[in-house]
Protein backbone atom coordinates (compact mmCIF):
# COMPACT_ATOMS: atom_id res chain seq x y z
CA UNK A 1 0.00 0.00 0.00
CA UNK A 2 1.65 3.04 -1.09
CA UNK A 3 1.30 6.32 1.35
CA UNK A 4 -0.95 7.96 -1.12
CA UNK A 5 -3.37 4.71 -0.95
CA UNK A 6 -3.44 5.73 3.14
CA UNK A 7 -3.81 9.51 2.74
CA UNK A 8 -7.02 8.17 0.33
CA UNK A 9 -7.93 5.74 2.98
CA UNK A 10 -8.09 7.50 5.67
CA UNK A 11 -8.14 11.23 5.42
CA UNK A 12 -12.11 11.04 6.18
CA UNK A 13 -11.08 9.57 9.50
CA UNK A 14 -8.47 11.68 10.43
CA UNK A 15 -9.90 15.07 9.20
CA UNK A 16 -13.11 14.28 10.33
CA UNK A 17 -11.60 13.25 13.93
CA UNK A 18 -9.94 16.29 13.90
CA UNK A 19 -12.76 18.21 13.27
CA UNK A 20 -15.23 17.24 15.88
CA UNK A 21 -12.24 17.45 18.64
CA UNK A 22 -11.65 21.22 16.95
CA UNK A 23 -14.89 22.33 16.05
CA UNK A 24 -13.33 24.24 13.07
CA UNK A 25 -12.70 23.60 9.25
CA UNK A 26 -9.37 25.34 8.93
CA UNK A 27 -7.93 23.96 11.94
CA UNK A 28 -8.94 20.34 10.92
CA UNK A 29 -7.55 20.75 7.86
CA UNK A 30 -4.35 21.99 9.04
CA UNK A 31 -4.27 19.53 11.79
CA UNK A 32 -5.13 16.92 9.17
CA UNK A 33 -2.06 17.64 6.94
CA UNK A 34 0.09 18.06 9.89
CA UNK A 35 -1.10 14.25 10.63
CA UNK A 36 -0.13 13.37 7.31
CA UNK A 37 3.07 14.65 7.12
CA UNK A 38 4.27 13.19 10.74
CA UNK A 39 3.20 9.76 9.74
CA UNK A 40 5.32 10.05 6.62
CA UNK A 41 8.30 11.28 8.15
CA UNK A 42 7.93 8.74 11.37
CA UNK A 43 6.77 5.96 8.97
CA UNK A 44 9.60 4.02 10.22
CA UNK A 45 8.82 3.59 13.27
CA UNK A 46 4.98 2.10 12.37
CA UNK A 47 4.63 -1.45 13.08
CA UNK A 48 2.80 -2.93 10.16
CA UNK A 49 1.68 -5.88 12.53
CA UNK A 50 -1.04 -2.97 13.76
CA UNK A 51 -3.72 -1.31 12.25
CA UNK A 52 -2.54 1.97 10.59
CA UNK A 53 -5.88 3.44 11.16
CA UNK A 54 -5.06 3.27 14.94
CA UNK A 55 -1.69 4.95 14.63
CA UNK A 56 -2.78 7.34 11.83
CA UNK A 57 -5.77 8.59 14.74
CA UNK A 58 -3.55 8.53 17.77
CA UNK A 59 -1.07 11.16 15.83
CA UNK A 60 -4.54 13.47 14.43
CA UNK A 61 -5.66 13.36 18.22
CA UNK A 62 -2.42 14.79 19.52
CA UNK A 63 -1.84 17.09 16.78
CA UNK A 64 -6.00 18.38 16.91
CA UNK A 65 -5.50 18.86 20.79
CA UNK A 66 -2.40 20.43 20.01
CA UNK A 67 -3.17 22.66 17.52
CA UNK A 68 -6.80 23.46 20.05
CA UNK A 69 -4.75 24.68 22.96
CA UNK A 70 -2.74 26.77 20.81
CA UNK A 71 -5.14 28.36 19.51
CA UNK A 72 -6.98 28.33 22.94
CA UNK A 73 -4.29 30.34 23.79
CA UNK A 74 -3.63 32.26 21.29
CA UNK A 75 -7.48 33.74 21.56
CA UNK A 76 -6.89 34.28 25.59
CA UNK A 77 -4.15 36.58 24.48
CA UNK A 78 -5.76 38.57 21.76
CA UNK A 79 -9.89 38.62 22.89
CA UNK A 80 -10.52 41.00 25.90
CA UNK A 81 -12.22 38.94 28.63
CA UNK A 82 -15.88 39.95 27.45
CA UNK A 83 -15.19 38.53 24.24
CA UNK A 84 -13.79 35.22 25.65
CA UNK A 85 -16.20 34.40 27.48
CA UNK A 86 -19.30 34.80 24.93
CA UNK A 87 -19.88 31.22 23.59
CA UNK A 88 -21.96 31.19 20.24
CA UNK A 89 -25.12 30.60 21.10
CA UNK A 90 -26.47 27.21 19.57
CA UNK A 91 -30.01 27.79 20.41
CA UNK A 92 -30.11 30.97 18.48
CA UNK A 93 -29.54 29.35 15.57
CA UNK A 94 -31.26 30.41 12.32
CA UNK A 95 -34.97 29.22 12.15
CA UNK A 96 -34.60 27.92 8.52
CA UNK A 97 -32.27 25.64 10.46
CA UNK A 98 -34.07 21.95 10.66
CA UNK A 99 -34.21 20.68 14.27
CA UNK A 100 -32.38 17.84 13.76
CA UNK A 101 -29.26 20.14 12.12
CA UNK A 102 -29.85 22.15 15.05
CA UNK A 103 -29.52 19.21 17.17
CA UNK A 104 -26.48 17.71 15.60
CA UNK A 105 -24.84 21.11 16.05
CA UNK A 106 -25.29 21.58 19.57
CA UNK A 107 -24.17 18.40 20.12
CA UNK A 108 -21.27 19.06 18.13
CA UNK A 109 -20.75 22.32 20.10
CA UNK A 110 -20.62 20.85 23.28
CA UNK A 111 -18.79 17.71 22.17
CA UNK A 112 -15.75 20.48 21.24
CA UNK A 113 -15.81 22.08 24.55
CA UNK A 114 -15.28 19.13 26.34
CA UNK A 115 -12.41 18.79 28.21
CA UNK A 116 -9.42 17.22 25.85
CA UNK A 117 -9.81 13.89 28.02
CA UNK A 118 -12.98 13.21 27.53
CA UNK A 119 -13.07 15.02 24.16
CA UNK A 120 -10.36 12.01 22.41
CA UNK A 121 -12.63 9.43 23.38
CA UNK A 122 -15.79 10.37 22.80
CA UNK A 123 -14.75 11.60 19.34
CA UNK A 124 -12.75 8.06 18.96
CA UNK A 125 -15.64 6.08 20.39
CA UNK A 126 -18.63 8.19 18.22
CA UNK A 127 -16.89 9.52 15.31
CA UNK A 128 -14.58 6.99 14.69
CA UNK A 129 -16.72 4.37 15.64
CA UNK A 130 -14.17 2.50 17.55
CA UNK A 131 -14.59 0.45 20.38
CA UNK A 132 -13.38 0.53 24.02
CA UNK A 133 -10.69 -1.66 23.39
CA UNK A 134 -9.50 0.09 20.22
CA UNK A 135 -9.78 3.45 21.79
CA UNK A 136 -7.35 2.21 24.49
CA UNK A 137 -5.50 0.84 22.26
CA UNK A 138 -5.32 4.00 20.07
CA UNK A 139 -4.33 6.72 23.02
CA UNK A 140 -2.19 4.45 24.96
CA UNK A 141 -5.27 4.20 28.11
CA UNK A 142 -6.10 1.27 29.97
CA UNK A 143 -9.84 0.20 28.37
CA UNK A 144 -11.18 0.53 32.13
CA UNK A 145 -9.83 4.44 32.15
CA UNK A 146 -11.48 4.89 28.55
CA UNK A 147 -14.60 3.39 29.91
CA UNK A 148 -14.99 5.73 32.47
CA UNK A 149 -13.55 8.63 30.86
CA UNK A 150 -16.59 7.67 28.11
CA UNK A 151 -19.07 7.66 30.91
CA UNK A 152 -17.91 11.25 32.24
CA UNK A 153 -17.51 12.77 28.95
CA UNK A 154 -21.44 11.85 28.24
CA UNK A 155 -22.33 13.64 31.58
CA UNK A 156 -20.66 16.32 30.90
CA UNK A 157 -22.57 15.78 27.54
CA UNK A 158 -26.00 15.66 28.99
CA UNK A 159 -24.90 18.66 31.40
CA UNK A 160 -24.14 20.49 28.71
CA UNK A 161 -27.31 19.67 26.73
CA UNK A 162 -29.63 20.26 29.30
CA UNK A 163 -32.52 22.20 28.65
CA UNK A 164 -31.85 21.99 24.80
CA UNK A 165 -34.01 19.94 22.54
CA UNK A 166 -31.41 17.18 21.45
CA UNK B 1 -29.39 -3.61 23.02
CA UNK B 2 -30.70 -0.17 24.88
CA UNK B 3 -27.44 1.74 26.39
CA UNK B 4 -27.17 3.29 29.69
CA UNK B 5 -28.18 6.83 28.49
CA UNK B 6 -31.07 6.34 26.31
CA UNK B 7 -33.45 7.41 29.28
CA UNK B 8 -31.68 10.53 29.30
CA UNK B 9 -32.46 11.20 25.55
CA UNK B 10 -28.68 11.00 24.88
CA UNK B 11 -28.51 7.95 23.27
CA UNK B 12 -25.06 6.33 21.57
CA UNK B 13 -26.77 6.55 18.37
CA UNK B 14 -28.05 9.79 18.82
CA UNK B 15 -24.39 10.97 19.83
CA UNK B 16 -23.18 8.32 16.64
CA UNK B 17 -25.52 10.09 14.29
CA UNK B 18 -24.85 13.80 14.89
CA UNK B 19 -20.96 13.26 15.29
CA UNK B 20 -21.38 11.78 11.46
CA UNK B 21 -19.47 14.11 8.69
CA UNK B 22 -22.33 15.83 7.10
CA UNK B 23 -21.88 16.03 2.86
CA UNK B 24 -20.64 19.73 3.14
CA UNK B 25 -17.97 18.79 5.67
CA UNK B 26 -15.79 16.33 3.66
CA UNK B 27 -12.70 17.29 3.00
CA UNK B 28 -11.61 17.75 -0.92
CA UNK B 29 -9.19 15.16 -1.41
CA UNK B 30 -5.75 15.68 0.49
CA UNK B 31 -2.69 15.67 -1.69
CA UNK B 32 -0.22 12.87 -0.93
CA UNK B 33 2.57 13.93 -3.38
CA UNK B 34 2.28 17.57 -1.51
CA UNK B 35 2.33 16.12 1.96
CA UNK B 36 5.45 13.77 1.00
CA UNK B 37 7.37 16.79 -0.58
CA UNK B 38 6.14 19.43 2.34
CA UNK B 39 7.54 16.42 4.89
CA UNK B 40 10.58 15.39 3.30
CA UNK B 41 11.84 19.48 2.93
CA UNK B 42 11.09 20.04 6.44
CA UNK B 43 13.05 16.91 7.39
CA UNK B 44 16.14 18.21 5.64
CA UNK B 45 16.00 22.01 7.22
CA UNK B 46 15.49 19.70 10.60
CA UNK B 47 18.83 17.75 9.55
CA UNK B 48 20.42 21.50 9.01
CA UNK B 49 19.04 22.89 12.24
CA UNK B 50 19.72 20.17 14.48
CA UNK B 51 23.57 20.15 12.85
CA UNK B 52 23.36 23.68 14.04
CA UNK B 53 22.84 23.31 17.25
CA UNK B 54 24.51 20.43 17.93
CA UNK B 55 27.52 22.26 16.86
CA UNK B 56 26.63 25.13 19.29
CA UNK B 57 26.42 22.52 22.42
CA UNK B 58 29.52 21.03 21.35
CA UNK B 59 31.02 24.49 21.28
CA UNK B 60 29.26 25.63 24.28
CA UNK B 61 30.42 22.73 26.34
CA UNK B 62 33.87 22.39 25.05
CA UNK B 63 34.16 26.12 26.63
CA UNK B 64 32.61 25.34 29.84
CA UNK B 65 35.27 21.99 30.29
CA UNK B 66 38.05 24.06 29.05
CA UNK B 67 37.23 26.55 32.05
CA UNK B 68 36.86 24.26 34.24
CA UNK B 69 40.02 22.39 33.50
CA UNK B 70 41.78 25.84 33.47
CA UNK B 71 40.36 26.14 37.30
CA UNK B 72 41.37 23.03 38.13
CA UNK B 73 44.99 22.72 37.24
CA UNK B 74 45.68 27.12 39.04
CA UNK B 75 44.18 25.39 42.15
CA UNK B 76 46.35 22.31 42.05
CA UNK B 77 48.65 24.26 41.28
CA UNK B 78 49.39 26.07 44.41
CA UNK B 79 49.23 22.79 46.29
CA UNK B 80 51.92 21.53 47.71
CA UNK B 81 52.24 17.80 46.67
CA UNK B 82 54.45 15.47 47.15
CA UNK B 83 56.87 13.28 44.64
CA UNK B 84 53.54 11.11 44.24
CA UNK B 85 51.28 13.46 43.12
CA UNK B 86 54.08 14.98 40.59
CA UNK B 87 53.75 12.93 38.05
CA UNK B 88 50.03 13.42 37.94
CA UNK B 89 50.38 17.01 38.09
CA UNK B 90 52.93 17.28 35.26
CA UNK B 91 49.89 15.23 32.78
CA UNK B 92 47.50 17.54 34.10
CA UNK B 93 49.66 20.31 32.92
CA UNK B 94 50.36 19.19 29.76
CA UNK B 95 46.58 18.84 28.88
CA UNK B 96 45.82 22.31 30.56
CA UNK B 97 48.32 23.53 28.01
CA UNK B 98 46.39 22.10 25.34
CA UNK B 99 42.86 23.39 26.77
CA UNK B 100 43.91 26.23 27.61
CA UNK B 101 44.05 27.56 24.10
CA UNK B 102 40.12 26.50 23.79
CA UNK B 103 39.68 28.63 26.63
CA UNK B 104 41.38 31.71 24.90
CA UNK B 105 38.82 30.83 22.03
CA UNK B 106 36.03 30.90 24.36
CA UNK B 107 36.81 33.81 26.82
CA UNK B 108 36.03 35.64 23.15
CA UNK B 109 32.62 37.05 23.86
CA UNK B 110 31.75 36.86 20.03
CA UNK B 111 32.32 33.19 19.95
CA UNK B 112 30.50 32.46 23.21
CA UNK B 113 27.83 34.77 21.88
CA UNK B 114 27.48 33.03 18.18
CA UNK B 115 27.13 29.89 19.94
CA UNK B 116 24.29 31.04 22.66
CA UNK B 117 22.23 32.57 19.71
CA UNK B 118 22.45 29.34 17.97
CA UNK B 119 21.23 27.33 20.47
CA UNK B 120 18.26 29.90 21.28
CA UNK B 121 17.39 30.34 17.44
CA UNK B 122 17.28 26.62 17.07
CA UNK B 123 15.42 25.75 20.25
CA UNK B 124 12.87 29.12 19.59
CA UNK B 125 12.13 28.06 15.35
CA UNK B 126 11.65 24.45 16.56
CA UNK B 127 8.98 25.34 18.83
CA UNK B 128 7.49 27.92 17.14
CA UNK B 129 6.90 25.58 14.23
CA UNK B 130 5.96 22.63 16.41
CA UNK B 131 8.76 20.45 15.63
CA UNK B 132 9.49 18.58 18.90
CA UNK B 133 10.83 15.11 17.70
CA UNK B 134 7.50 13.25 17.12
CA UNK B 135 7.08 10.67 20.28
CA UNK B 136 4.60 8.64 18.39
CA UNK B 137 4.75 4.69 19.02
CA UNK B 138 2.51 2.64 16.60
CA UNK B 139 -0.17 1.37 18.12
Amino acid sequence: MTFEDVVREHQDSVYGAALRILGDRDAALDAANQTFMKAYRSRASYDPSRPIKHWLLRIAVNEAITIGRARTRERARHAPESDAAALPDRAATPEAETLGRESREDIRAAVARLPDRYREVVVLRYFNELSVDEVADVLGRSSSTVGVQLLRGRQLLRKALAGRSV
Amino acid sequence: MKDVDELDGLSESTLRAAMRLDKDERPRRFDAVAIVAAAEHRTALEQMLRAVRGMALIGVSLGIEAVVAVAAFNLLANVDVGEPFGLALSALAVVAQQVAVLGALTASPSVAVAALAAVVFATVYERTNRRESLNVRAS
